[in-house]
């Protein structure tokens, strides 16, 4: 090929193809140089004191009465104000938009006394009609309520007292009444907002009586809030606003762990939780950001083991899987020492938690031995797996890809190879796929948890009739104890039924604890009073500061 | 003189794809650990003597498991590869010289699936189809036949402008006389180097799909996966992804030589 | 040509629905619904669960959820999201501007860049230039997209700090994933453009214009022309890769867009907006095609207009 000048002139002038190309290379050289010059609009604006804050997957759905996700918390909580608030550090009952409030002798209802001169985002006053409103937009079928209508319990309606008393009937006692009311779920949104959209619409426009303002909510992108000046009735641990409080917050949503870090380092965001715990390590030396470790109440990471069929139906082989399982190997190899080995059927921060579960199973592989050959397992063919009757002992373990659980997984199946049980793993891309696994039976171990501070969370996976009875338990006495715990509401005999529970389950080896959830949050060093709600999630984005 | 002699890019491509396939044959005897075996309390060592590649977060060696790897990665990447050729070919060879309407609705169903995002395509193929390394085969295999067919039907088109098979179609050749001796020789050079370009979809596609979860067994050494499980480690322990990234990287860069080593040498001057 | 253009018209419509019936019937194979990905998930009652279901038509019988759809859409309804119930259209519009400018640009930069490639790989003059030129190609088609996407953050935006990585708006944020996308696409516009040159250099015509004493430019403008046939037909495939590319550049670059709503109602079984966004995708995919064959045309003048 001859690029010839000489030749090139003889030739007619026309563009031809190469001709074509090469503007089009000029053209884009050219977009690119005028891009990278101008600078964008929004570097210079002076917006006071905003941050940016990662939020780590996107929420289905932003309504807080009608959707699920712990997410969608991290901005409301600020949005809205609950009947009640649990402080966070002593996990006690506070005042919030009900200044006091009493349960009946019988405990079938609860009065709640209103703070007043409260109002709206939008001006609403707010009063006993407003929580009128809520409750009955709550129980409302049509909304299809995910989360706040359980939380209620057995609620049976309510009475307007005065306008400022509101009673809340039950149709049986109902002990984790207060702390369904201190969550997001249960915010009080503006009757007026909520009349003026649909049940649907509503959650683009939503209006609370909080520290923070909804600005603008745009599905896939953002959520913007910027703060209530006019507020003035927080709970106890809300701190006082100073020049240094945020006037805007910025949500997005950062769904790839391994980008989490590096937006933080690169600026991009001051403040993100579930950041990978391998990058913790990297974070903890810059001196520029902040690591914050939340551990979460509700259930640990686990494992349901299958009652339902064998082998997961003879207690020993279960204990013989928990003795078997070296946690403290996992918990410091995958999640880098980073969180708190767990137990029990409950994590450590969470009321009633019982510490007697800590001692049950040490890691012990050759007690798991003896356990099963006690069962009859022995490897009789020599080939490094057990066998029984001349079947091997092989195991299915069904989990989804969340919080590392696929290498979690790893490190159990070379554990348990070690003592003769065959393991195979099954990863299941999500939660429909996970229940549809779960509803065929076919697993001998099956991973799920989640979040609660009220252990009543327990009723759920371990009453023979629970929604997600994944282990298969069908136990009455146990049945018995998890309902008298939440009719109970009397603190001492429901520590001692908790305590019962856990230690039956436990005892029953129907789960295999692996570690007590820890939210790992990274921030901006210029973030001071970074402070979470009692249920872990939650930031009380009233106290942040941003220093300068 | 041997074609390989002739042909240095040839010769590359064969050494370098023989050299992956012995030592993807001869696994067993040139690992040094076992792939599978976890050691966590030597996770993310740096690669020494003992581990040459270093080892990755659950301590695994990583040199043993790319070695492994290539069993896993180019079996599924053959099949794969197959799935999509000998439909790909027959579709776009039919639809391309018949013309009309077999043409129009053959082409109808590739464009049908080619409006899906082909890893999607892939995606609700394997939800059906179940977990497993063949089903993922399939599933990949199918979602690249469009893409496939409608360049072979490309080629062919050009192919049939050309004068002398216009002339074997005036004088009433039969079709598959035709198709042999004129069209297929004709689209080879084509068809060949978006070959390479479709292995290499269907090993990434693949690789995807088992980070997603539907490989089956997750702790199986396979260098797709590796790649994917090395980015949550990438600043503490890089050499993790970089093995499994260089050996996928100089598979797919020889399978694209080898396709390009069919087409005639650049023109001299 | 009036009637060419309404065949043609016709068939993008014809392909439009076929898609749309192969994600109605593979959306209704794939496990749970979208009630399960969300009601069912928070522990909800199975009376409450199937009073849901109930309310968004899942119960119904498959036949009547088809026709219901398929008649919305000839009415111009898109029906509305089974999730957030925002309608299909709306979610579109707020969201196609951002994945068009991602895979306009990205495209723009893997035509330039794997043609230029694919030139470099052919018709190098020195033997570095041509295997630095198939390596940088072979780099292009063999790295996930996840993996380059997470280098350039590290190293543009934390190493280097000039270009800003994740997380915000306006131009300057669409260079970094526009150029990681770009760079895969063209890897396979490279392939092809390199092998179908070669095959053209070979060609009879080459030698006959070279003897006709033609100035080598015009003989390498008369190379591309043919040798760029095929890669129209590639680029024009490129569409179906940029929107699977799109889902993962826009997750990890944390844009919004159609590649991240496409992801999310798969995973929340949204059978609504995943078949709205089928149907979207299949009408972009034909009317591209269709430039395609204009492009053929004007390329080449062998190829006729097929009436």
């Amino acid at each position: 090929m001859a690029f010839d000048a000489g030749r090139r002139q003889r030739a007619p002038v026309r563009i031809g193809v190469l001709g074509a190309l090469l503007m089009l290379f000029c053209l884009m050289v050219g977009v690119v140089a005028v891009l990278l010059l101008r600078t964008d609009a929004d570097d210079s604006g002076d917006n006071g004191n905003r941050i940016v804050y990662g939020l780590t997957l996107e929420p289905s759905g932003f309504d807080p009465h009608r959707h699920i996700s712990s997410e969608l918390g991290i901005p409301l909580f600020s949005v809205y104000d609950t009947l009640v608030y649990r402080h966070p550090q002593t996990m006690e009952f506070v005042p919030g938009l009900a200044e006091r409030w009493e349960m009946a002798p019988d405990g079938l209802s609860w009065t709640f006394y209103l703070k007043q001169g409260v109002t709206f985002h939008d001006g609403t006053p707010f009063d006993a009609q407003a929580v009128g409103a809520n409750l009955d937009r709550v129980m409302n079928p049509g909304i299809g309520s995910a989360k706040a209508r359980g939380l209620l319990g057995p609620f049976a309606g309510y009475e307007i007292v005065d306008p400022f008393t509101i009673r809340l009937n039950l149709s049986e006692p109902y002990a984790p009444l207060l702390d369904g009311l201190s969550q997001v779920y249960l915010g009080i949104a503006s009757p007026t907002a909520l009349a003026s959209y649909s049940n649907n619409t509503y959650q683009w426009h939503q209006v609370g009586t909080g520290p923070y303002r909804v600005e603008e909510i745009v599905p896939g992108d953002r959520i913007v809030l910027t703060r209530n000046d006019d507020y003035a009735w927080g709970p106890v641990f809300y701190a006082p606003v100073t020049g240094q409080s945020l006037d805007m917050i910025e949500f997005r949503f950062f769904t790839d762990p391994p980008t989490r870090s590096l937006a933080l380092e690169s600026g991009a965001i001051q403040m993100i939780g579930e950041l990978l715990p391998t990058d913790t390590e990297l974070l903890v030396g810059n001196p520029a950001l902040q690591i914050f470790r939340v551990p979460i109440a509700g259930t640990p990471q686990q494992f349901f083991i299958n009652t339902r069929r064998s082998p997961g139906d003879e207690q020993s082989f279960r204990q013989a899987l928990l003795y078997a399982t070296n946690r403290t190997a996992i918990v410091d190899a995958v999640f880098q020492g980073q969180s708190p080995l767990a137990y029990g059927p409950l994590t450590a921060v969470t009321p009633f938690y019982d510490p007697g579960v800590a001692e049950k199973y040490p890691f012990d592989p050759d007690f798991a031995r003896g356990l099963l050959q006690g069962i009859g397992y022995q490897d009789t063919d020599s080939d490094g797996v057990l066998d029984r009757d001349g079947a091997p002992l092989e195991l299915t373990m069904v989990f989804a890809p969340w919080n590392q659980m696929s290498d979690v997984a790893q490190l159990i199946q070379s554990q348990w190879r070690d003592i003769g049980i065959d393991v195979e793993l099954i990863q299941v891309p999500d939660y429909p796929t996970l229940a549809a696994y779960a509803e065929e039976g076919d697993y001998d171990l099956i991973s799920l948890y989640d979040f609660a501070v009220e252990a009543s969370i327990l009723n759920q996976f371990y009453q023979s009739d629970g929604a997600r009875n994944w282990s298969g338990v069908s136990d009455p006495e146990l049945d018995e104890w998890l309902e008298d715990a939440i009719r109970t509401p009397n603190q001492a005999d429901r520590a001692q039924l908790y305590a019962a529970i856990q230690d039956r389950i436990m005892e029953q080896a129907l789960v295999l604890p692996i570690r007590d959830y820890v939210n790992l949050n990274g921030a901006s060093a210029r973030l001071d009073g970074v402070i979470f709600g009692a249920h872990g999630w939650w930031p009380l984005l009233r106290n942040f500061q941003l220093t300068s | 003189m041997s074609a390989a002699a002739r042909n240095p890019r040839l010769a590359v491509a064969l050494g370098v794809l023989g050299l992956i396939a012995l030592v993807s044959l001869g696994a067993p005897w040139i690992a040094s650990h076992d792939p599978r075996a976890a050691e966590p309390e030597n996770q993310l060592l740096e690669p020494s003597g003992e581990y040459l590649f270093g080892t990755d977060l659950l301590g695994r060696d990583v040199f043993s498991r790319v070695v492994y790897g290539g069993r896993r990665t180019l079996g599924v990447a053959l099949l794969t590869a197959g799935i999509t050729l000998a439909p790909g070919i027959a579709i776009g060879l039919v639809a391309g010289y018949a013309g009309r309407w077999l043409d129009w609705a053959l082409m109808s169903v590739m464009d049908a699936l080619l409006a899906f995002p082909s890893l999607l395509l892939a995606l609700a193929l394997v939800t059906v189809f179940g977990s497993g390394v063949v089903q993922i085969a399939f599933a990949v295999g199918i979602a690249g036949i469009p893409a496939y067919a409608r360049v072979v039907r490309a080629a062919v088109l050009e192919a049939r402008a050309v004068p002398y098979v216009e002339a074997a179609r005036a004088i009433g050749a039969r079709p598959a006389g035709i198709l042999a001796r004129h069209v297929v020789p004709a689209i080879a050079t084509p068809l060949l180097s978006f070959a390479g370009v479709t292995l290499s979809w269907a090993i990434l596609n693949s690789a995807a799909l088992m980070f997603l979860g539907y490989g089956g067994d997750v702790a199986a050494p396979d260098w797709g996966v590796m790649l994917a499980d090395g980015r949550e480690s990438f600043r503490t322990g890089p050499w993790v992804a970089v093995a499994p990234g260089v050996a996928l990287s100089l598979t797919v860069f020889a399978i694209n030589l080898l396709g390009n080593s069919v087409a005639p040498p650049p023109a001299n001057r | 040509m009036i009637g060419y253009s309404i065949k043609r018209f016709g068939s993008a419509l014809f392909v439009a629905w076929l898609a749309l019936t192969l994600a109605f019937v593979a959306l209704r194979w794939v496990p749970g619904d979208a009630v399960d990905a969300t009601l069912a998930r928070g522990g909800a009652s199975p009376g409450e669960v199937a009073a849901r279901r109930d309310m968004l038509g899942l119960n119904d019988p498959l036949w009547r959820q088809y026709g219901d759809y398929v008649l919305g859409l000839v009415r111009g309804d898109w029906g509305e999201s089974l999730v957030t119930e925002q309608p299909v259209a709306e979610i579109i519009r707020q969201n196609i501007g951002a994945t068009s400018a991602l895979s306009g640009a990205a495209l723009l930069i893997a035509v330039t860049l794997g043609v230029a490639l694919g030139i470099a790989a052919s018709l190098g003059r020195w033997r570095p230039v041509r295997y630095g030129a198939e390596g940088l190609a072979s780099l292009a088609l063999s790295t996930p997209v996840y993996w380059t996407s997470t280098l350039a953050i590290y190293v543009f935006s934390i190493v280097l700090g000039i270009l800003p990585g994740v997380g915000g708006e306006g131009i300057r944020y669409l260079i970094l994933p526009a150029v990681v996308l770009g760079f895969h696409t063209a890897g396979s516009i490279a392939q092809v453009t390199a092998g179908s040159i070669r095959n053209a250099m070979g060609q009879g015509f080459v030698r006959t214009a070279r003897a006709k004493g033609l100035p080598e430019l015009d003989v390498l403008d008369h190379v591309l022309r043919v040798g760029m046939l095929p890669v129209v037909a590639v680029v024009a495939l490129q569409l179906g890769f940029l929107l699977s590319g799109t889902v993962i550049t826009e997750i990890i670059f944390v844009r919004r867009g159609l590649g991240r709503v496409l992801l999310t109602a798969i995973d929340n079984r949204d059978y609504p907006v995943v078949e709205g966004l089928v149907v979207l995708s299949a009408l972009t995919y034909s009317a591209i095609n269709m430039l395609a064959d204009v492009a053929y045309r004007v390329i080449d003048p062998r190829v006729r207009m097929e009436e």
